[in-house]
């Protein structure tokens, strides 16, 4: 057996016997020394065991039917260690590890044997014992031979199967670690709102209330922050690299991983509000923690089951039932303790207010907002799959269906945030009045529509035989409705922070503000480069790298004069000139005879002997006359010319060798007479294609870049050349190359930059909440 | 407490009011027989089809789709349903509409990486002409007044 499955065993029986043991303890009511080591080696073990699989993938062991499928010997050290990650198996174990370091984190605390941490631990080790135990039933350490039994013992793959070329990138290969870090992060508030809840049955008090908030709260806020990371690396890569230009596509796998972030971010306020006085959401808080876990959980399912149709399927695999039956009981236990203490009306006991906005309700508010955008989500995700599970019919619901429905909430949430931070009970009235002006501005402007296209979602456009009423209305919401509440939270930043603050709430509010900040640049890069994106496209000659060639307008918006690009009149002016053309193949040169062609090119001006030469080349221009075909051999950099009497094709790698001859003696007209010509297709990784593209608007220069087609054996990748710019971004697609004309889509997406700017007020907001440690110190029983 | 229980009241409410709006609005795509897409009502295998192309002699267009392609999305809703392409495609193409998440043995035999992906055939099932990727509108209409112009000449 492979040392990786035997450590997983030894995983799963230290885990199993803490387990039983910890349950000992409570029934003997008595502490059993052991467990703290049996807990360390709990972690240690799965760490151990987790790095054996990274070292799998790092010497590309490809035996190991894991590393196979998910490999390359010829990727940089990078991306074969993001194999690891890449599958369902591995994952699984990832997360087994980072549950057992919340456990060790719990075990090592100044309180690990007080009996709130005990019960805690016990579902924290539980889980990790059943994570330990999904990865078991289907091990990353299975060997090829196990797997496909007719395969010989002694036989060993040339290479790996390795990744879709379009995982191949730096922020794909950080998501999923980022994304499953975020993931783990929310299994120790998970335990301890389930601990809180059952003991608060019990009757609430004040140790318990801080106990439970101080083991949640940092744990929330870290897990908070990789989920934003790992969100926005996926929408980076999105935009970057699938070419579709938007950074998000209500895609069913990312929503699925928006679900948790949104009902996180809400169970974070109502924590935020039960923190301040534990009489507020003694329910609504713990709940909303372990929902959150539930959803995660539920994440992982849609992504990796396969049930869900998405980009994200050629990762797929099959999970399945242990993962339902996690989601199901995560989600139904919080449920019903919350319900029973909610009926034996333990919970709720806040303050009475004769107004009914005073804060806990504008929290309250913001909370249910942030629930039905998860719910919207979820549904989104969840009923077209269900209905396709149950009858095997497909229902649409597509990006309009987020956007009409979310948007509203959205926006009602933004103008909670401005009066939730303006807010004061000695100057109610103040806060509530200026909340009615912003509200009845947001109203107005909903209403306003500078031109065509303001439209949340353009639903008069969309043709269709089904024009649901309420889809229209919200459709036609302005655009310029997201502007009142972003300037009410500006306002709302500003004014607080001309506030003199407690130096020891210095931090916590700055982040708090920061975040809050960040909102309105999020929207206004959203809402912009989604509705205002012009399109142009541009067909240039290969050979001519002279001509500004104009590029005709698919669809150009008003408002992109507002970014920095002309429209009007000059709506034909813009144009793009092709700089340079090549086709670069990336070749396993170690498994080819002979040499390169520029090496050969160099070798036959050297010597200026008609010696026989071995080279090998991708393909150009092929031209055929009567039996001859001539052709020309690249390998990017230099061609050299090849007559031969055997049929090419464009684009193949092939071996020739014969003898170098010239026309009338002149060494620049070189050609190879071939002898034989050997197709070696298969040493050919990749063939790019790549184009030096300048884009002007009249004659100025407003972006340049290379814009490539990568062709591999069995599909195509293209990578945009994307100018970055404060206002705009210059995005080109490689859109095709035929015969020797090149085309282009060109895309003028305008203030992108402003929305990774909010990412950043995102994370260093939560940073600093973090560094504030409020609430952890001094909460420590 | 009572503010609160009725803020709850109303908000389970909107929540209910969605789920029943939600379920009614959404467009069904396919059943068992058909897939409707872009005010069109497609074979859903090339089986189907090409029985179909054989007996009326029409030539076919198949459309290679998914459902988390936005531009897919884009040609279902803009492209298709334009009146003049519409109304082409309704009466002079056996259409099919091949799901790539679920039928990989047609997106297979025509070698189709990605969706969305168009093809024309002759009722023969010779390849005519192939589009990878979005068409816009106006380019669309030209590929399919050639096609039908070269099928009649």
């Amino acid at each position: 057996m492979n040392p990786g499955n035997i450590l997983l065993y030894l995983a799963f029986f230290t885990g199993l016997s803490s387990v039983v043991l910890l349950l000992y303890e409570q029934i003997r009511k008595k502490t059993v020394a052991q467990l703290k080591w049996l807990i360390r080696g709990f972690t240690a073990l799965l760490f151990v065991d987790f790095s054996l699989l990274l070292y799998y993938f790092f010497v590309s062991d490809v035996t190991i039917e894991y590393v196979w499928s998910f490999t390359s010997k010829y990727y940089p050290i990078y991306y074969k260690i993001l194999g690891a990650l890449a599958g369902q198996e591995g994952t699984l174990l990832f997360w087994a590890l980072l549950i057992s370091i919340g456990a060790l984190w719990l075990n090592e605390g100044k309180d690990s044997v007080s009996d709130f941490v005990r019960k805690a631990q016990i579902l924290v080790m539980g889980l990790g014992t059943y994570f330990v135990a999904m990865t078991l039933l289907d091990s990353p350490f299975k060997t090829i031979y196990e797997v496909y039994p007719t395969i010989q013992r002694d036989f060993v793959p040339l290479d790996g199967a390795g990744l879709n070329p379009l995982l191949l990138d730096p922020w794909m290969a950080t998501h999923p670690l980022t994304m499953f870090i975020g993931y783990a992060g929310v299994t120790v508030p998970f335990a301890g709102a389930m601990v809180y809840l059952l003991k608060s049955l019990r009757g609430d008090s004040k140790d318990l209330h801080m106990l439970w908030v101080s083991k949640a709260s940092q744990w929330c806020r870290v897990a908070w922050l990789f989920l934003t990371i790992a969100i926005a690396f996926g929408g980076i890569w999105s935009y970057k690299v699938l070419g579709w230009g938007g950074f998000w596509a209500w895609d069913p796998i990312e929503t699925a991983s928006l679900i948790p972030w949104l009902m996180l971010t809400g169970a974070m306020h109502a924590l935020a509000e039960h923190r301040r006085d534990m009489r507020n959401y003694g329910i609504l808080a713990p709940v909303l923690v372990s929902l959150s876990f539930a959803l995660v959980v539920y994440a992982t399912l849609v992504t990796r089951s396969g049930v869900f149709e998405s980009v994200h399927a050629f990762v797929a695999g099959g999970a399945g039932p242990y993962l339902v039956v996690l989601a199901f009981l995560a989600l139904a236990a919080p449920l019903s303790l919350g319900l029973i203490k909610y009926l034996r009306n333990e919970g709720e006991q806040t303050r009475k207010s004769k107004y009914l906005l005073n804060k806990t309700n504008i929290f309250y508010l913001a909370v249910l907002s942030f629930i039905a955008l998860t719910f919207i989500s979820f549904f989104g995700v969840t009923y077209p799959a269900m209905i396709k599970m149950l009858t095997g019919n497909k229902y649409g619901v597509g990006s309009s269906f987020f956007n009409i429905w979310s948007y509203p909430f959205f926006i009602f949430i933004m103008l909670l945030a401005g009066l939730g931070l303006t807010f004061k009970t000695s100057r109610r009235d103040e806060a509530v009045r200026e909340f009615m002006v912003f509200t009845g501005l947001t109203i107005v402007a909903a209403f306003i529509r500078p031109a065509d296209g303001w439209n949340i979602v353009d639903y008069s456009a969309i043709i269709s035989p089904q024009k649901p009423l309420l889809y229209t209305l919200i459709g036609s919401i302005s655009a310029l409705s997201f502007l009142p509440p972003s300037i009410y939270i500006v306002y709302a930043v500003l004014k607080k922070s001309g506030e003199t603050w407690k130096i020891k709430e210095k931090k916590y509010s700055i982040g708090v503000l920061g975040i809050h900040l960040g909102i309105v640049f999020i929207i206004l890069g959203a809402v912009s480069s989604s509705l205002f994106t012009s399109e142009l496209s541009g067909v240039l000659d290969l050979e001519d790298s002279a001509t500004i060639v104009p590029a005709t307008p698919a669809k150009l918006h008003q408002m992109a004069g507002a970014w920095g690009v002309h429209v009007g009149e000059g709506m034909s002016s813009f144009g793009v000139r092709l700089v340079d053309y090549r086709e670069i193949p990336d070749i396993k040169e170690d498994q080819l005879l002979g040499m390169g062609v520029s090496e050969v090119i160099q070798n036959l001006d050297s010597t200026k002997e008609a010696r026989q030469v071995m080279v090998y080349g991708v393909v150009g221009d092929v031209k055929t006359f009567q039996n001859v075909t001539v052709f020309s051999l690249t390998d990017g950099d230099k061609t050299l010319p090849v007559l031969s009497s055997f049929p090419v094709d464009s684009g193949d790698l092939l071996v020739v060798s014969g003898y170098p001859h010239s026309f009338n003696g002149d060494m620049q007209n070189r050609f190879i007479l071939a002898e034989t010509v050997v197709d070696a297709s298969d040493a050919l990784i990749k063939l790019t294609k790549s184009a030096f593209i300048e884009v002007y608007r009249g004659n100025n220069l407003i972006g340049r870049g290379v814009t490539k087609l990568e062709e591999y054996k069995d599909s195509d990748v293209r990578r945009v050349m994307i100018d970055r710019g404060v206002f705009r971004d210059v995005y080109v697609i490689f859109s095709g190359i035929e015969g020797d004309r090149l085309s282009l889509t060109i895309k003028l997406v305008p203030l992108m930059n402003i929305l990774w700017f909010g990412v950043i007020l995102f994370v260093g907001g939560i940073v600093m909440i973090i560094v504030s440690r409020r609430n952890v110190r001094g909460y420590r029983a | 407490m009572e503010q609160r229980k009725a803020i709850t009241i109303i908000f389970l409410s909107i929540m209910l009011l969605f789920v029943y709006y939600a379920i009614n609005a959404a467009p069904l795509l396919t059943d068992e027989e058909y897939t409707y897409l872009g005010d069109l009502k497609w074979y859903k295998t090339y089986e189907q089809g090409k029985t179909v192309a054989e007996e009326t002699g029409k030539p076919m267009f198949l459309y290679f789709w998914t459902i988390w392609c936005p531009y897919c999305e884009k040609m279902q809703t803009e492209v298709f349903p334009q009146p003049e392409i519409n109304r082409l495609l309704r009466e002079n193409f056996v259409l099919i509409a091949i799901d790539m998440d679920v039928n990989k043995e047609d997106a297979k035999r025509f070698g189709v990486q990605y969706p969305p992906h168009e093809l024309f055939l002759t009722p023969e099932g010779e390849i005519i002409t192939r589009i990878p990727g979005y068409v816009p509108a106006d380019s669309l209409l030209s590929v399919l007044r050639q096609v039908l112009e070269g099928g009649s000449g």
